[in-house]
């Protein structure tokens, strides 16, 4: 019996061993953060990955050299290839890398908005969400121009690491709202949607071009903050690149770009904007601002209903906030005053967002996603797909009305006048 | 005659749930939504409804028949040889069964977690697995299923809680999928999901009393349409209908969307446990079935000498679709659509008999 039992003993642990045949040690493999994608010169697509540098002893050295990107003591490196597909850059790669490439630690996948314009988007894609070890919440960013070169400038900031940069990165998305946070899982799922269309992330590198240095200075004229595409805000130095803005899809064609602003927008009606500061003009002096933070009080209500085959939507929004400032230093802080600031901002988001709509209906794209609540209106699935609701969109008559109460005043609930000499008035 | 040994009710219905759960973790999810739409979380309480049908039948079937199990019923009711073809058809599905969830849980295990592992390897390490709990019995199989359960209930709670914040309810819109006809249909066709439940007829003679297995069977029954449907919804409401119908394992892909900041992420490894785990208890308990029909029919008094050959024979019929499409698409659809042939049919004909010839067993 103890031989039989020895033998089995043996036998288990052959199996167990079979681990040791074809193991693969964490030297052995490089573990791709950033993947760009542009559309190639030798062959269809040229794929950026970007890795941590293999220094011996680790990863972890401070400074530069060999053409290494810098950043929090970590080193990066980045190869570009020319392939017909994802999985035929992954093979190429490996000809000259002699580490197997690992995709587990993926943050972002960068489109060109050339290849997005394009139409290839879904072409690229298929090969990338059947592949088990890209997880479907890798961050997708569409870049305005080249791939390749904002995975190369997307270097870590103030002492983190790529990976922590690029969470950190993401994590604005819900302090500003200025752009969203979306995944692989959210594209793909988009992509095929019958409900609306996709949105994605634009990214860009910021060539400081904007940041006007020298002419005459700004006088009492009015910006919208945040109406900016991705690489467009006025600003020099900080991190090379940024994320601002949305990238509006038409199944896998991007047909069109939200700007900052018009994100926040999209965020409201949707109801998962979660805070943002606004600057509007002074209802009572115009050349100064007020400046608001400001929340969704509770989600939108929205109504869709049909007259033959044209859709009506009713949007309501419900907004709250705090006063940041107020540079007039009129005394908004009195029930009869604070409806004026608040009637100011609801008039200043319901024209904006009847911008934006209006926008989206000209893409003919459903991304404030009014079509989870018309879906309520069709029983069966074959009667929502004959009606096709993302082909609809452009004729649907849209209400929209705000709601904002301001329920804070900050730290001063009273605002004196600047008190001047004579001389100065 | 074989002893199986005597455990509790709770074991029986852990063994059952589990068993009728393991098969849903894998490309189940997938067909539900392929062929009823956005319709699949209450297609399965309509499954479960048929099957409370079905195993009522068997219930009385036992009941008119008290100590005896469902081959020795089948043998009484239609004499020695129509009883023999009855069995061995029964043993014959459930073997079949058992083979193709082993490949279907090897294929999915090979896209997911060892893409470079040999399938024969993963194969065999389960054959081994299910050839160590044939020698140890059913009754250690299914009080290990009582200690399991608990944790796989835990987990799946656990996983379908972390994956709740994407959940979206306008994805159970349209509400009647590809339409109520289709739903219904396809809700009888699918009632084999529940099929497992019947297995308690087989191995009834281990429980206490006839009235256990009523217990044991509805009880089970209640649990796995619960939990399905629980799952159907959640998986509903994570995935699209057009993106849950491209899913390979819609499950194991919720459990890789999980993602709280940068410490709590990656963490599908943790749910791997609950599908190995479960398919761990449940082929071994189709093929301790298989074995236990086989040995009824052959007069064989002792499991072990046909236990090895039989694991072969498992592994032999888990080799026979040439890829995952086949696999899925040809031998699982045909033996979820029309399992219930043989699940409910055959002892609803074998009690039609039993009623009209007025044969019964000694009451007790």
């Amino acid at each position: 019996m103890k031989r039989i039992l020895a033998v089995a003993l043996l036998c288990v642990m052959a199996f167990m061993l079979a681990g040791c045949y074809d193991a693969k040690d964490i030297n052995d493999a490089a573990y791709i953060l950033l993947i760009g994608i542009d559309r190639g010169m030798s062959d269809k697509f040229r794929v950026t990955f970007k890795f941590p540098a293999f220094e011996a002893g680790g990863a972890q050295k401070g400074g530069r050299g060999g053409g290494e990107s810098p950043g929090g003591g970590l080193s990066y490196k980045t190869m570009t290839i020319d392939a017909p597909s994802f999985n035929a850059a992954l093979e190429l790669a490996n000809t000259s890398i002699p580490r197997a490439l690992n995709f587990m630690h993926a943050q972002f996948i960068v489109i060109s908005e050339d290849i997005a314009k394009a139409g290839l988007v879904g072409e690229f894609l298929a090969p990338i969400v059947r592949n088990s070890s890209i997880r479907y919440s890798t961050r997708l960013l569409i870049a305005r121009e080249s791939a390749a070169e904002f995975v190369e400038l997307l270097e870590p900031f103030g002492g983190s690491d790529i990976t922590r940069m690029c969470e950190n990165l993401i994590k604005q998305a819900q302090e500003t709202g200025l752009f969203a946070d979306l995944t692989l899982y959210d594209l793909h799922d988009c992509m095929t949607s019958p409900y609306h269309q996709p949105i994605a992330v634009l990214a860009a590198v910021n060539k400081d071009e904007n940041f006007i240095e020298k002419g005459p200075k700004w006088d009492t004229k009015y910006n919208i903050p945040g109406d900016y595409y991705a690489g467009d805000v006025p600003r020099k130095k900080g991190s090379k690149v940024e994320l601002l803005g949305l990238a509006v899809f038409n199944g896998d064609r991007m047909v069109g770009k939200l700007t900052g602003h018009e994100s926040r927008l999209l965020a409201m009606a949707k109801g998962v904007f979660q805070k943002g500061t606004y600057t509007i003009p002074d209802p009572k002096c115009p050349e100064l601002n007020v400046d608001l933070e400001v929340r969704e009080a509770r989600r939108p209500d929205i109504k869709v209903w049909f007259e033959g085959q044209k859709p009506f939507v009713s949007l309501k929004i419900y907004l709250e906030g705090d006063i940041n400032s107020i540079q007039s230093g009129i005394h908004y802080e009195t029930p009869e005053m604070l409806p004026v600031i608040e009637r100011a901002f609801e008039r200043f988001i319901k024209r904006e967002l009847d911008k934006a709509i209006e926008k989206t209906q000209r893409l003919n794209c459903d991304v404030f996603c009014f079509g989870h609540i018309a879906v309520k209106k069709f029983a069966t699935i074959p009667e929502w797909e004959a009606y096709d609701w993302n082909s609809h969109y452009k004729d649907a008559e849209i209400y929209t009305e705000v709601d904002f109460k301001i329920r804070r005043t900050g730290t001063m609930i009273y605002s004196s006048k600047i008190k001047y000499s004579e001389e100065d008035k | 005659m074989v002893e199986q040994g005597k455990f509790g009710n709770e074991e029986a219905i852990a063994v059952l749930v589990i068993a009728c759960m393991a098969k849903e973790f894998f490309t189940d999810p997938n067909i539900i939504v392929r062929k009823v739409g956005t319709a699949g979380w209450y297609m399965v309480l309509i499954s479960a409804a048929v099957a409370a049908v079905g195993f009522t039948v068997v219930y009385f079937l036992l009941k008119r028949f008290p100590g005896k199990n469902v081959m020795e019923i089948y043998d009484a009711v239609f004499g020695r040889y129509i009883g023999f073809v009855f069995s061995f058809f029964l043993a014959a599905v459930l073997l079949f069964s058992a083979a193709m969830n082993l490949r279907e849980y090897v294929e999915i295990i090979k896209i997911y977690v060892f893409p470079k592992t040999p399938p024969v390897y993963l194969i065999g390490s389960l054959a081994v697995t299910v050839v160590i709990l044939s020698f140890i019995g059913l009754e250690n199989i299914a009080r290990y299923s009582k200690l399991a359960g608990c944790v796989m209930l835990a987990g799946f709670i656990i996983l379908l809680l972390l994956a709740s914040s994407f959940f979206r309810f306008y994805r159970v819109y349209p509400l009647l999928g590809y339409g109520l006809r289709n739903t219904l249909v396809q809700g009888f066709l699918r009632s084999s999901i529940y099929g497992e439940i019947t297995l308690v007829a087989i191995f009834a003679k281990s429980l206490h009393r006839i009235e256990d297995v009523r217990k044991v069977g509805y009880t089970s029954l209640i649990i796995a349409a619960a939990l399905l449907f629980i799952m159907q919804l959640g998986l509903t409401l994570i995935f699209t209908y057009p993106f849950g119908k491209e899913l390979t394992a819609p499950l194991y892909a919720v459990a890789s969307l999980i993602h709280y900041g940068g410490f709590f992420q990656r963490v599908e490894s943790l749910f791997l446990f609950i599908w190995n785990i479960s398919t761990m208890i449940a082929i071994p308990l189709l093929f301790y079935m298989v074995l236990l029909i086989y040995s009824h029919l052959f007069k064989i008094g002792d499991l072990r000498p046909i236990v090895v050959p039989f694991s072969v024979i498992l592994v032999t019929l888990s080799l026979i679709p040439s890829n995952i499409v086949e696999l899925v698409q040809f031998y699982i659809k045909y033996l979820r659509e029309f399992g219930w042939a043989v699940f409910y049919v055959l002892p609803s004909i074998a009690l039609t008999v039993a009623a009209l010839s007025q044969k019964k067993g000694a009451q007790t």
